[in-house]
């Protein structure tokens, strides 16, 4: 058993008997009683997510989790499959459970697979991933009305991105994962 | 030794000299604009000088922005991206009825010697003027607010950030400061966790309608989300009322700011949408225990019965566990996340225990006259029948100094002057305290308190976040 002070992201919880995956935890001492966690969990068979929030004096079932190195191979329908380089061995992460970080995955990047009883779950992802710009229209005419000058564009992942105006196709920028946010040129 | 020193001051001199004109010649003493982006409208065919940074190169041009727009400049000299610039040109209509810029000459006003990286709100903002709007819609909250409360005849206060006693919250933790006099006397100080005390004793010195705008500090709050360890707290006071009246002027003045601020009453919050001018629920504590989570909470206001129900429930609390702490662990999982989803909630009338400045209600005393506001699950306000017997305010402020005591929190005695106030009469009286930074977060749609922040302390503290 952990303190609930342990808790971090992506690590494995099992609460009443079900086995949870932390996608975010806030400490906070908010004046209502003494200081707690609050986290998002998200089951790791069904992909729900929920809220809960322990007291500071909680103790916690962390489960033993195994981090692989793999390279990630392609996404389809079904999930997303990854390739262990040493044995060759692929696994798949249900759509589920990864859907919403899947635009920072880049096809032949290499990643840490949290694996739990030999089942891929999640991955770990740097805060900052440095990708290529795919599509970025060129700038606007510029609008003398509003002064909004941000764009959208798309990365080779697929992903959308809100970026600044000089950004164009070809450009490399890096993106925060937390939040999706364009951070500065890469 | 003596050589080494000579010939160091020596290479510094020089540095300088040879710095010196550079400096004259790249950042300019002023500029000469004659229009801002925006009244270029209506001035085609005109040559004028305008001045802004490069937002945008393109082939043909590069794009200008001042503060109240953008404007796509036709060069053949491309300036830094980034850097301030004054341009003069003639005005020209493109096709589709925007706006060009032909220019004839240019200057550079302040080269860039770095790109925005976009880690503080300042280089967001810069990088996407639009944004800007947000802390203009935050300004005009604030200048809505007092215009609000000076019709309704309540008189702005400013009261201490820099206080001897703060408020003595178990769960607040103040932050600490020292007052040092002229003979270098050393003296504890603190800065302010609310307004509250200092306001209670305006109503004693017979304000009746008192209000303030207050930065107020708390500490190991989370940096970030729904907490920022400084913010903007509004409080105001009504004497002679109760905190029913206080209820009324909070939707009141919420719709108030809804309507001239944005010019509606429907918003998206946390993933529901909240009619803020649809009548505000109000609900009891004691039935949104049992709506949400199937607790008698009448007869569960003991800690040794709630602690039975919790573990029937499931939950596995400690047997030291107070009774404040059972009761917001089924509030914080099973209540707190439903309220106000479809109209904003009154949540009101709390076990007396969890409301040390509030009144006992008349009609059950185990309950008091306290109440929070909550707007798609978040807390936006907490109001009471503010409590005015002074030996009883006395016994639960040392109540929670033994608390604070028991928890290891940093001990100081209650504020005197607040219970000597008390003593020397309070008029019945209601107040609330209102988290303005949430306020605007909601009525601008953001999740985040950092979005409507120009320096959220998640950026200024960036080395000692965890």
């Amino acid at each position: 058993m952990s303190k609930s002070a342990d808790i971090a992201k992506n690590v494995v919880i099992r609460e009443n008997g079900e086995l949870f995956l932390v996608t975010e935890f806030q400490h906070v001492n908010p004046g209502k009683g003494s200081a707690f966690t609050r986290a998002r969990l998200k089951n790791i068979r069904s992909g729900k997510t929920l809220e809960h929030t322990y007291k500071d004096s909680d103790t916690v079932d962390i489960v033993e989790v195994e981090r692989r190195r793999m390279q990630y191979l392609y996404g389809d329908q079904s999930g997303y499959t990854f390739m262990d380089t040493t044995d060759y061995e692929q696994v798949m992460i249900p759509k589920a459970l990864l859907e919403d970080r899947a635009g920072y995955l880049k096809e032949g990047q290499e990643v840490n697979v949290v694996v739990f009883e030999n089942s891929p779950i999640t991955v770990d992802l740097p805060r900052k991933i440095t990708l290529t710009v795919t599509e970025a229209a060129p700038a606007v005419k510029g609008d003398t009305a509003s002064g909004n000058v941000s764009k959208e564009a798309v990365v080779e992942t697929g992903l959308k991105v809100a970026v600044p105006l000089f950004i164009k196709e070809g450009d490399r920028i890096v993106i925060n994962t937390d939040s999706g946010e364009y951070v500065e040129r890469g | 030794m003596k050589k080494k020193k000579s010939r160091r001051v020596r290479k510094k001199t020089v540095r300088r000299e040879s710095r010196r004109p550079e400096l004259s010649t790249h950042y300019a003493a002023r500029a000469n604009r004659t229009h801002t982006v925006r009244s270029l409208f209506g001035k085609v065919g005109s040559e004028v000088v305008v001045a802004g940074r490069v937002l945008a190169v393109e082939n043909d041009g590069f794009l200008l922005a001042d503060e109240t727009g953008s404007i796509m400049v036709l060069s053949p000299e491309k300036p830094l991206p980034f850097s301030i610039v004054e341009i003069t040109g003639l005005v020209a209509e493109q096709e589709d009825g925007s706006l060009l810029l032909s220019a004839s000459a240019g200057r550079e006003l302040s080269p860039p010697l770095r790109e925005p990286k976009g880690e503080k709100q300042w280089e967001r903002l810069l990088a996407a003027p639009a944004s800007r709007e947000i802390f203009r819609s935050r300004a005009a909250v604030i200048a809505e607010i007092r215009k609000f409360f000076a019709k309704r005849g309540f008189l702005e206060v400013e009261t201490p950030a820099l206080v001897a006693t703060p408020g003595m919250e178990p769960y607040l933790t103040p932050f600490e400061t020292e007052l040092i006099d002229p003979g270098g006397r050393r003296r504890r100080a603190h800065l302010a966790t609310s307004p509250e005390y200092a306001l209670k004793k305006l109503l004693a010195a017979g304000f009746e309608r008192v209000f303030e705008l207050a930065r107020v500090f708390r500490n190991r709050e989370a940096l970030g989300g729904l907490h920022n360890p400084e913010f903007l707290m509004l409080e105001w006071y009504r004497a002679y009322a109760s905190y029913l009246e206080i209820m009324e002027d909070a939707e009141d003045l919420v719709r108030h700011l809804a309507k001239t601020v944005c010019g509606r009453q429907s918003f998206r919050v946390r993933g529901t949408t909240v009619n803020l001018g649809a009548s505000w629920e109000r609900l009891s504590v004691a039935e949104a225990f049992q709506k949400y989570a199937a607790i008698d909470l009448e007869k569960n206001l003991a800690a040794a019965e709630l602690r039975k129900t919790l573990r029937a429930k499931g939950y596995r609390p400690a047997e030291s566990e107070r009774y404040e702490d059972l009761f917001f662990r089924v509030f914080l999982n099973e209540i707190e996340p439903c309220l106000g989803r479809k109209s904003p909630t009154i949540l009101y009338d709390y076990p007396a225990e969890l409301s040390a400045l509030a009144r006992r209600s008349e009609r059950d005393p185990r309950f008091a006259e306290r109440f929070e506001i909550y707007i798609g699950g978040v807390e936006l306000g907490n109001a009471f029948g503010e409590l005015t017997d002074p030996a009883e305010q006395e016994r639960r402020l040392l109540a929670e100094y033994a608390l604070r005591k028991k928890t290891g929190q940093r001990l100081f005695g209650p504020d005197q002057d607040f219970l000597d106030a008390l003593r020397t009469g309070l008029p019945p009286s209601g107040g609330i305290a209102l988290g303005v930074d949430r306020l605007v977060m909601i009525l601008l749609e953001k999740e985040r308190l950092e979005d409507v922040r120009l320096f959220p302390a998640g950026e200024m503290f960036k080395k000692t976040t965890t």
